[in-house]
């Protein structure tokens, strides 16, 4: 019997591709195609769900289908391609390193590799997908040909999104919130800048919040420095949490704030929208393509356009409301039927 | 201009708004903290190799022990990393030389190539 072995070069708890792959092994599942979610490494936080990627080769049958979840270099992935079983490439994007050098040295050489290593996949694997067309142009450009763009390849599960038993965390002023692992390329340094000016020119009491998984490098520490640096109060920094406490903190902002200049998709947009938040966005990366028309995009702003775009929203009551509109409607195009029919659609063709 | 309805609006009003407030803050925190990415004082300060033990730590929800078994571990392995560390920054600091020497000489050379055109 045909399983579908999903493989990731490494897997967390918090780590968004972890979860996707989680949900399309639900997903598939339900469909009666078994199958089980590989790491070449683990993040012993894990519970148990992702099992290690050696073996692999005892362990998959003939017929099984391998789905390469790529992200990040792994020889283990590379070993894989030497395998018979027919395979699919889901490109989730590479942060390109020279964001990463400086913080998280480890993280950079991986994705550094990653991205000279990509070509390598290029005619030894039945099928590309990537969620966006911005991640289709590096597959393009690593020589593969017929690249599958499909943006409904990701889970947005909205029975999750529910604040549960905690209440909203509001602060006694506006909050601003952006959800991301901390890291160079999501800009959050630059967030916390424009901030500084939102709280500073019009709302004292503001609060950003920005839960994220810190990693092992010091761009937390960095963010806190300049917090500090640049006299913003009210700057959380509270690492990665669980998704009933984030629901808490998204039901509480007032703004999703997002000035990532690098996404190969970036799922917490989504996520805000649910909130019914008003997002305030750089028009970067794949950021547009998710956002669609849902939300107040800019164009290489400056910190001070970002600061006015923030208290527009908070205030802008007319504004609000319509972001909220568009918003459910940009909804619409990622339920969850979309992505069962999505996810089924990239595997069947290679079944 | 009144409140915008729409978020087309909206970001055109927020430039509009920034350019008129003309904030000099604005300008003072747009310059502070950039990194440059790159350069050779960058790789200096790179090339010699210190890990600091608190970068050794575990993951696991309650792994103190963990960590200080983790760390224990580092100090008994300590001559193996020192040296380790002295043969990678020696490559390190041998190749920034050279490299730094390289760029005197480009240097040099761009300087004589732009006298020799004037003349």
């Amino acid at each position: 019997m045909t399983r579908v072995l999903q493989l990731l070069s490494g897997a967390g708890p918090f780590d968004a591709i972890t979860n996707q792959a989680l949900a399309w092994q639900r997903m598939l599942a339900a469909d009666g195609l078994d199958g089980e979610v590989m790491a070449a490494q683990l993040d012993p936080a894990l519970d148990g769900a992702v099992r290690g990627i050696d073996g692999l080769g005892r362990r998959a049958g003939r017929d099984d289908l391998l789905v390469i979840h790529y992200s990040a270099h792994a020889p283990a992935l590379e070993r894989a391609l030497e395998l018979p079983q027919r395979k699919l490439l889901v490109y989730h994007n590479i942060t390109p390193p020279h964001y990463l050098w400086e913080h998280e040295p480890y993280v950079a050489m991986i994705c550094a590799l990653g991205r000279e290593r990509l070509g390598a996949y290029a005619g030894r694997v039945d099928a590309a997908v990537a969620p966006s067309a911005f991640s289709a142009r590096d597959l393009e450009a690593a020589g593969f040909a017929d690249v599958r763009v499909d943006r409904r390849l990701y889970e947005i599960d909205r029975g999750r999104l529910r604040p549960g038993a905690q209440e909203a965390d509001r602060g006694a002023g506006p909050t601003v919130v952006f959800v991301g692992r901390l890291s160079h390329n999501k800009r959050q340094d630059r967030l916390v800048k424009a901030f500084a000016l939102y709280q500073r020119t019009h709302a004292p009491e503001a609060r950003l919040v920005l839960p994220g998984n810190p990693g092992s490098g010091t761009y937390g520490d960095h963010l806190a420095a300049l917090a500090r640096e640049v006299g913003a109060t009210g700057v959380e920094l509270p690492g990665g949490l669980p998704q009933e406490r984030l629901n808490a903190i998204y039901a509480g902002a007032d703004v999703f704030a997002c000035l990532s200049e690098h996404e190969g998709f970036c799922i917490p947009l989504l996520e805000a929208l649910h909130f019914g938040l008003p997002v305030v966005a750089r028009r970067a990366a794949a950021v547009p393509e998710v956002l669609g028309d849902a939300g107040v995009l800019l164009d290489d702003p400056d910190l001070a356009t970002v600061a006015e775009a923030i208290d527009l929203c908070v205030r802008g009551e007319a504004l609000r409301a319509e972001l909220r509109a568009r918003g459910e409607r940009r909804l619409a195009e990622f339920a969850p039927e979309r992505t069962r029919e999505a996810v089924r659609g990239a595997v069947a063709a290679l079944l | 201009m009144t409140e915008p309805r729409t978020p087309e609006d909206a970001a055109t009003e927020a430039e509009r708004r920034a350019r008129e407030r003309a904030d000099p803050e604005a300008a003072r925190l747009e310059a502070l903290g950039e990194e440059s990415r790159g350069g050779l004082s960058r790789l200096q300060e790179w090339a010699p190799i210190e890990i600091a033990p608190d970068t050794i730590r575990s993951t696991r929800r309650g792994g103190a022990p963990i960590t200080r078994f983790k760390r224990f571990l580092a100090r008994m392995l300590l001559q193996y990393h020192n040296e380790q560390n002295a043969q990678i920054t020696r490559f390190n600091l041998h190749l920034l030389g050279y490299v730094a020497q390289l760029e005197g000489r480009v240097a040099e050379l761009e300087k004589r190539l732009r006298d020799a055109s004037r003349e």
